[in-house]
């Protein structure tokens, strides 16, 4: 594999046709803002291209680039990875590893545009909580504990319904034990 | 109670059935029905010569889109800061209460949709989902029921804030459509599922302009044109899929889970409930 970094023209740089991540308008907005107000981040953190300039890493800024009319852009050319390689890369250069701590991110960097900066901020919206004063729609008791059990076989799904005397058909989503009938279940 | 903010049906060619007028009738709640000129004495033989208004256009060729825009441009010269747009298919109205699916004898849930929309100062579109929708397994496998759905597309029974900046396009889709356009740009909205429209099943009412979207034939097939068109609009959130043996347009909402609901300032919500003096 040969890695090389160098400012490269813009139109030498080709959008990866089956990059499986898209981007909303607003998005967009703010991922050309975020370039506007801090350009050296794109010469920090390249645009990844392989030996034909196709991206592996960096579609979307690419693309805001184009919106900005940028010229250049600083590439970094990956020369000899092999297609499943390729595929690898631009999977992972956007896997989630970990995640945001909102508490932290709350208390620390608040003083921070940022939703503006491509963090995404969680929509805490509980239909629940938004229908205080509203008509009442009951709800559907859950008992005190919920399990998921997975079953390696057929038989293993009679065998457990035998113990436990209640039929696991098909259509069986849940069940409750000790058993309930229909509507029964409601609060 | 009936709601505050002016009721528009759109009709065509369904004079005989006029399920949503008589809808509407039965819970007593105002609405005008909008027709094209030509159809007035059919209509007017069957229901209240003041319920109807009439286009100043017919057979334009292009669905129901320059009558929706009409009603719009209606409700705003009335004054109305928002508007109810129903498709003419809608053969009643529910509420969701526990599990059941109870049929209402008022307008009562257009007003509580109206006062909920109200509350917050985003929310472009909502409407309520469809009675066959409300009741699967999937809400009731030991998850709380919700009363609403957010950022979603809303359809058929829809409560439209006049002053959002877009109006109705299109062939095919317009609903969705509309939706995508507004959340996209960081509106809200609403699907409730605490009240509820019973929409009588696509493709089995004449009239309308069911006969021409849905036509299939070895040239043509209605429902791959329809997804194609709104895969024009929307490629980045559309797929085509091909399910149950037809094509289906596929959307993709997660990308707007993250349009928030903005309460209006000095809102003051009221804790418990309000049955709005709705029993059983």
């Amino acid at each position: 594999m040969n890695v090389e970094t160098k400012q490269v023209k813009l139109s030498a740089l080709k959008l990866n046709p089956d990059n499986p991540r898209r981007i909303g308008n607003k998005d967009m907005e703010r991922l050309v803002k975020s370039l506007q107000e801090f350009p050296d981040m794109l010469s920090i953190r390249e645009i990844v291209v392989d030996e034909t300039m196709t991206v592996l890493g960096g579609n979307m800024r690419l693309l805001a680039l184009r919106k900005i009319g940028a010229k250049e852009a600083t590439a970094k050319i990956v020369k000899g990875l092999t297609e499943a390689q390729k595929r690898e890369f631009a999977i992972k250069d956007n896997g989630a590893w970990g995640q945001w701590d909102f508490d932290l991110l709350a208390n620390g960097w608040d003083d921070l545009p940022l939703a503006d900066w491509g963090v995404p901020i969680p929509n805490f919206t509980d239909p629940n909580e938004e229908w205080k004063g509203m008509p009442e729609m009951g709800d559907t008791a859950k008992g005190i504990k919920q399990i998921l059990v997975h079953f390696e076989t057929e038989g293993s799904i009679k065998e457990f319904s035998n113990l436990i005397g209640q039929q696991i058909g098909e259509k069986t989503k849940y069940i409750w034990y000790p058993q309930k009938e229909r509507g029964e279940d409601e609060s | 109670m009936n709601p505050e903010y002016p009721v528009y049906i759109i009709s065509k060619g369904r004079w005989e059935s006029r399920l949503t007028a008589k809808a509407l009738e039965r819970i007593g709640v105002p609405y005008q029905i909008v027709i094209e000129p030509q159809e007035l004495g059919q209509y007017a033989a069957v229901i209240d010569p003041q319920k109807i208004l009439v286009l100043p256009f017919s057979n334009l060729g292009q669905g129901g889109i320059p009558a929706r825009n009409w009603v719009w441009e209606h409700s705003i010269s009335a004054g109305a800061a928002r508007h109810w747009i129903l498709d003419d298919n809608i053969k009643g109205f529910r509420r969701l209460l526990k599990k059941q699916r109870i049929p209402v004898t008022d307008g009562t849930i257009f007003k509580a949709a109206e006062d909920f929309v109200d509350r917050y100062e985003n929310v472009a579109l909502a409407g309520m989902q469809y009675n066959l929708f409300a009741v699967s397994g999937k809400e009731y496998c030991g998850k709380s029921l919700k009363p609403f759905l957010l950022n979603t597309r809303i359809y058929s029974c829809i409560l439209i804030k006049n002053d959002i900046p877009y109006r109705w396009r299109g062939r095919y889709n317009e609903d969705t459509d509309l939706s995508l356009r507004a959340l996209k740009d960081g509106w809200c909205t609403i699907l409730f599922y605490a009240f509820l429209c019973d929409k009588q099943k696509t493709m089995t009412m004449k009239g309308g302009n069911t006969d021409e979207l849905y036509k299939q034939d070895k040239d043509f097939d209605g429902r791959l044109e329809m997804a194609k068109h709104l895969q024009r609009q929307h490629p980045d959130v559309t797929k085509i899929t091909r399910k149950w043996g037809r094509w289906q347009h596929s959307v993709d909402y997660r990308p707007f889970k993250r349009n928030k609901l903005i309460k209006k300032p000095g809102i003051i919500i009221p804790e418990g409930v309000n049955n709005y003096g709705m029993d059983i």
